[in-house]
């Protein structure tokens, strides 16, 4: 009976990695994917209230993101600070650029309403009627 | 003069190293595993305030509902008090209404409408339970009270 050592002589034993590095740029490119999806800065001040039937948004085009703090300031994407006149200018020339354009409102959970009335009666008076508010799905 | 033979002839085929691709591939890789679970997606709870309609839209009939708000966050559909627990975000009560508001007007053939007068102290949370609510039963036409 030959030797199990002498059966294995000739044969080079190697892993084929292909398969393998197909998965990796596979799953690579997928988080590529879903990381452009956010194209808007995020205020980490904001805690967003919670709607279970909110939608995932699929297109992000003509929002003019604006953040409502807890304390009732209008803050914009850049940091600055927004009275409601001035949000009504900003969202008035986003629509002379965009008529699409849309107020993406990033509202405190915790916020009083009053605040929140202002930031859309200033978008409406600004000719952007469209509001939308940002909320989680699940806590 | 004889041929010169092949050089290479007696060497094995060479072959690409692709272990350092596959070191940057799963560096990338990580990379963007950690970074997209950092933060929470969000969505969208979509409103359009009246005031500005396209000058070709028809003319609807409307059945309104007012939905109020108070400081504490109980709300009331109509003067009737509809959910009182604060605490209760799927809010029941006014899920149920709105749903058999929307269907009473689908069969009178009107356009269910919403009026929701919130209170200035009510809180951001409440008031998109309310719209969330409204969402559910599918009712668009929302206006904020002054």
């Amino acid at each position: 009976m030959p030797k199990t050592k002498d059966l294995f002589e000739d044969s080079d034993l190697k892993t084929d990695l292909s398969p393998m590095i197909d998965l990796v740029f596979l799953l690579l490119i997928f988080f590529m994917v879903t990381a452009n999806l956010v194209t808007f800065k995020k205020d980490p001040r904001v805690v967003v209230p919670v709607a279970s039937d909110a939608v995932v948004p699929e297109l992000v085009e003509g929002r003019v993101v604006m953040n409502v703090l807890q304390d009732g300031t209008i803050v914009d994407t850049e940091g600055r600070e927004l009275s409601a006149s001035e949000l009504t200018q900003v969202m008035s020339q986003a629509r002379a650029k965009n008529a699409k354009a849309r107020l993406h409102l990033r509202a405190d959970a915790r916020v009083d309403y009053e605040h929140i009335k202002a930031a859309s009666r200033a978008s409406a008076e600004g000719g952007v009627p469209t509001v939308i508010f940002s909320t989680y799905v699940v806590e | 003069m004889p041929k010169k033979s092949d050089p290479f002839a007696n060497q094995p085929d060479p072959e690409p190293d692709i272990s350092p691709m596959i070191d940057v591939a799963f560096l990338l890789l990580i990379y963007f595993l950690v970074t997209t679970t950092l933060q929470k997606n969000e969505a969208d709870l979509s409103l359009t305030l009246p005031g500005v309609s396209a000058e070709d839209s028809k003319q609807v009939k409307i059945k309104q509902t007012v939905i109020r708000i108070d400081p504490q966050g109980v709300i009331y559909v109509n003067d009737e008090v509809a959910d009182q627990d604060t605490g209760d975000r799927s809010v029941p009560v006014l899920t149920d209404r709105l749903k058999r508001y929307a269907a009473s007007t689908a069969l009178a053939e009107a356009e269910p409408q919403i009026i929701i007068d919130c209170d200035n102290k009510g809180k951001g949370q409440r008031f998109v339970d309310v719209l969330n609510a409204c969402a559910k039963a599918d009712i668009k036409n929302i206006t904020l009270a002054n």
